[in-house]
């Protein structure tokens, strides 16, 4: 017995441990992601295009755009100017900005001194064609037409609009919103909104930090539009998507947590009586959630929302072990030895454990951050779970007779019976021939739909507001992306330069709306030489427009030759390190990726954003050309979503075929096959129960059966295994299918659609394959009557 | 006497700029009451029409560039503003776009959503045919005052955000007459407007055709 203390001794300092670990390294510390997307495998092949992507996203995850709008102007910008106000006072955001402010100054320093190389795309293809007369036409105009007063700078300064025009065209797309008195303004029928863009430092990683940006949000929100009347201020940003999530998951785990808890509460309470049984499961279940935390907070970075959301339902399938060990008292009559049931159910129990461990270690080999998660949750929550059973109980649990016989155990005695075979062959072959047919029909109607809507869930309030937002500002950015490589950065911007050639194409015929890239701030070497030279020729030359132009001004000729002499011989070169110092590249920045695309040992990159895209097949053509990629991530998402869904497929076909093989080697070819028809029936009728009901299945469904497999094999074995005390052994797979059913259910009621499907999947799985391993053990029943030691 | 020229010398520019409009800041109130006499012809009126003469005077250059035409502003949808000399040139201008003509085709085209200057040339042309006090005092720090035979207008960008533009006086009677735009750099231009016609009946479908490209 000795042996007993010993091991009792070890778990206790396990848990010392264990709780000095989880006291002082991970309470308050764990970092918890909600982005959904952030659970997916890489999804680019390209760690290039992936770090672009990230680079673009991070960018885009920090900001939150408010509107402020009124019945007029001025009370718009007065809500804008306390809305702004008040979000810098709450000291959550690291800028909010509400004035733009055009520094001349900046961009003067950097391209007032380069004009003689820099071009409007516009002017640059006058000269192309020879046309340097229209520039003319256009300062004559502007000196005797109003038109005049929509040039940015005099006449003096700049007389052919040459440079006004390449500043022109530096200002975004930006939609419906309009610079006014250095605000943005979006008009709308009921009154103009103001724009406000807030950015918080890091993404938000905790889900107090992720609670208190919303209320910070929300508080100013509410004050501005009570202290303006008729004001209404409308927000739009991924934090919002993060709160939400967090709210949503952390409700969710408040309630699927407590309902499991009160059901073994409860279960445990009526089958087994007394304190010491439930203090004991429910010391095993906290065990197994402290061990799992701790183990997540350690291995991964950051855990996920809904590693946490699936973690809380752990305990349905945690519970089994204790379950499955206090059962043994109700085996036969008389004073119960819990040291002795080590030796009865110990094995069974362990075997089970691994078995379900191996379920799961399946997803922990698929590149998949998000399973992967919810797998280590799972193994070493069970493991504890388990460890804590075999270590802790046989020291603690009371040793008494079982006074009474549970409900459950009447009720297991009459399930017993369903396996004894009374019913004829002839209804029993009906019977076969109708789920066949009905396998048949739900699998031919199954519908497969790998799209990342699986992956999104979001309210509905948010999702209005955010379309409302976009529609004031007339659209945004598109998820879809050019990725521009090239060696080094010369070669880079002409790249860029040439695929513009094919956007300025596709915009001017409407196929899409405007982009964003580099090269239209920073031009290269090549073109900014080449632009000198056009310039020297047809612009700055004795008998050019300028010399003309100047003229018929009335300018006097003395001053039309300074002006000429002035023209730089050479081009003055702007250089990307130059352009990037400077305060003007900052809103381009982020789409220039040189550190990126080095560290990938690949030269340099770039982006090129676009909005309102029309016709996606025009813009993909444009990527056949070298060094050019277009990039569609949310197509790549559905695309890897599909590849895994197959991968899982055929994963769970082998999975089949071994535990198939190892069933055979341990039972016989023909006993083998029985016990696989349970997992491998249940998971047919899963599928086809699905395509019946019309239920679009995903990689997740295929997944969850995977689990179902692990679970339906240990139903299975234990029935086989427990031959001799069929209805205590049906008791306890009964209690624990009850709980696996009650949490996975739980399951099923998430607002992640893909935690729903994984939900679903299990509940259907384990109900089919619990009553399929009742049914196709049944004809073991003539093996009670024969003697022991008879071979298997 | 040394102390009173010195004190003359430190009144001078004061007394100097008490003759222009800027010594007068106006307010909501006083600028109604100083343009009453146009406001009050103003306010029913759905279209204007008339001629104009505008000159430049550049910087540096001793001759002047003049330029006369007619123009045509249709409330809510914008101004029409026709050259006729030296050269042949229309602008419209409405509240979302600019579109110029030469000799009936669209030359250009530009809207407010790709250049926010579009909608600033929009927004002041309309302000000032209109007497907007509001969409000027939105642009503009505003003076006003009453002048022998009517009123004056003075208007200067807010803090930074004029651009080239130092300030604009505008001066009239019944309705607007003259536009005086002075620029940083010494640039003058003065509009006349002449043969104003206002009229309280919508523009006619021949003249609202202008104003669609």
């Amino acid at each position: 017995m000795s042996g007993l203390g010993q091991r009792f001794g070890l778990w206790l300092a396990a848990m010392v441990a264990l709780a000095l670990v989880y006291g002082f390294g991970v309470h308050g510390r764990m970092r918890v992601e909600t982005d959904l997307l952030a659970m997916l495998p890489q999804v680019e092949r390209d760690a290039l295009v992936e770090s672009a992507v990230r680079a673009l996203s991070d960018a885009t995850g920090r900001r939150t755009l408010f509107l402020a709008g009124a019945p007029d102007a001025a009370r718009a910008r007065a809500a804008a100017e306390d809305l702004a106000a008040r979000l810098r006072d709450s000291g959550a955001f690291s800028a909010v900005t509400l004035r733009i402010a055009l520094d001349d100054g900046a961009l003067d320093a950097l391209y007032g001194t380069r004009r003689a190389a820099l071009l409007s795309g516009t002017h640059r293809a006058w000269l192309r064609e020879g046309a340097a007369a229209r520039l003319g036409d256009d300062a004559l105009r502007a000196l005797y037409t109003p038109s005049g007063w929509l040039r940015a700078r005099p006449f003096a300064e700049d007389p052919l609009n040459l440079y006004g025009d390449f500043l022109a065209q530096l200002l975004p797309a930006a939609g419906k919103v309009h610079l006014q008195d250095s605000l943005l303004v979006a008009p709308s029928p009921q009154g103009p909104y103001v724009l406000v863009a807030a950015e918080t430092a890091a993404t938000a990683f905790t889900l107090a930090g992720n609670a208190r940006l919303e209320q910070v949000i929300a508080e100013s929100i509410a004050g501005t539009e009570q202290a303006h009347a008729g004001a209404e201020v409308l927000c739009s940003g991924v934090v919002r998507y993060a709160a939400a999530a967090a709210a949503s998951g952390t409700a969710e785990i408040a309630t699927f947590g407590s309902i499991s808890t009160a059901a073994i509460v409860l279960l445990v309470l009526l089958t087994f009586r007394g304190p010491r049984p439930l203090l004991l499961t429910l010391t095993s279940l906290a065990v197994g959630a402290l061990a799992a935390l701790t183990a997540c907070h350690f291995l991964f970075d950051r855990v996920h929302l809904i590693t946490l959301v699936f973690g809380s339902t752990l305990t349905g399938v945690a519970v089994d072990y204790s379950i499955h060990y206090f059962a043994d008292q109700f085996r036969q009559r008389g004073e119960w030895d819990p040291r002795a049931t080590l030796h009865h159910v110990g094995p069974a129990i362990l075997v089970g454990m691994l078995a379900t461990a191996l379920g799961y270690l399946a997803l922990v080999l698929l590149p998949f951050p998000g399973l992967r998660q919810m797998a280590v949750f799972s193994i070493v929550g069970i493991g504890a779970a388990c460890a804590t059973v075999l270590l802790a109980y046989p020291f603690l649990a009371n040793r008494r007779a079982a006074a009474h016989r549970p409900a459950a155990l009447a009720l297991s005695a009459q399930l017993a019976r369903i396996g004894t075979p009374k019913v004829s062959s002839g209804s029993a072959l009906a019977a076969l021939v109708a789920a066949l047919a009905f396998t048949a029909f739900g699998l031919s109607r199954l519908v497969f739909v790998d799209d990342v809507r699986a992956l999104q869930s979001t309210p509905e309030w948010l999702k209005a507001e955010d379309a409302r937002v976009r529609e004031l500002l007339g659209g945004g950015q598109d998820t879809r992306f050019f990725l521009i490589e090239g060696p080094d950065a010369e070669a880079l911007l002409q790249a860029e330069e040439r695929l513009r050639e094919g956007l300025d194409a596709l915009v001017a015929r409407g196929a899409l709306g405007g982009y964003q890239a580099v090269s239209r701030a920073l031009p290269s070497l090549a073109r900014q030489r080449e632009n000198h030279a056009w310039l020297a020729a047809q612009v700055y030359s004795a008998d050019g427009v300028l010399a003309r132009t100047l003229a018929d001004a009335g300018y006097a000729e003395p001053d039309i030759r300074a002006r000429l002499q002035a023209f730089p011989r050479e081009a003055p070169g702007l250089t990307p390190d130059e352009w990037l110092a400077s305060s003007v590249s900052a809103p381009l920045r982020n789409q220039w990726l040189a550190a990126e695309g080095l560290a990938h040992g690949r030269g340099v990159a770039s982006v090129v954003s676009l909005a309102g895209v029309n016709d996606l097949a025009a813009l993909q053509a444009l990527a056949q050309q070298d060094g050019v990629t277009f990039v569609d991530r949310v197509a790549r998402i559905s695309q890897v979503m599909q590849r895994f869904r197959k991968l899982a497929g055929a994963g769970l076909a082998a999975a089949f075929a071994v535990v198939t093989g190892a069933l055979m080697l341990r039972y016989g070819a023909a006993g083998g096959a029985r016990l696989i028809v349970a997992p491998l029936g249940g998971a047919m009728l899963t599928l086809a129960t699905l395509g019946a009901a019309g239920v679009e299945a995903n990689l997740f469904n295929v997944l969850a059966l995977l689990l179902v497999l692990g679970m339906g094999v240990d139903y299975a074995v234990f029935m086989r295994e427990g031959r001799g005390a069929r209805s205590t052994v049906i008791m306890a797979i009964v209690l624990a299918g009850l709980m696996t059913l009650l949490s996975f259910g739980l399951l099923a009621l998430s607002t992640t659609p893909f935690i729903r499907s994984l939900g679903l999947t299990v509940v259907l799985g384990v109900t089919f394959t619990f009553l399929l391993a009742l049914l196709a053990s049944g004809g073991d029943n003539a093996a009670l009557a024969r003697p022991p030691g008879h071979p298997r | 006497m040394r102390l009173l020229a010195a004190a003359l010398l430190a009144l001078g520019p004061a007394v100097a700029t008490a003759a222009d409009v800027f010594a007068f800041p106006a307010t909501a109130q006083t600028f109604e009451r100083d343009v009453a006499t146009a406001t009050r012809v103003l306010r029913d009126a759905q279209v204007l029409r008339g001629q104009y003469e505008q000159e430049k005077r550049l910087k540096g250059v001793p001759r002047p560039l003049k330029a006369e035409g007619d123009f045509l502003f249709a409330r809510g949808r914008g101004i029409a503003w026709m050259t006729r000399k030296p050269f042949e040139s229309e602008l419209v201008i409405t509240t979302t776009d600019i579109i110029q003509r030469e000799g009936g085709r669209v030359s250009m085209r530009l809207s407010a959503a790709q250049q926010p200057s579009v909608r600033v040339v929009a927004d002041v042309f309309a302000a000032v045919f209109a007497l907007d006090f509001d969409a000027l005092a939105a642009r503009f720090k505003l003076y006003s005052r009453t002048v022998p035979g009517g009123w004056e207008l003075g208007l200067r960008p807010h803090d930074g955000q004029g651009g080239a533009l130092r300030q604009i006086v505008v001066s009239g009677g019944k309705h607007v007459q003259r536009v005086r735009v002075s620029d940083t750099n010494g640039d003058e231009t003065a509009i006349r407007l002449r043969n104003t016609v206002v009229a309280n009946k919508p523009a006619t479908a021949e003249e609202l055709k202008r104003f669609t490209p």
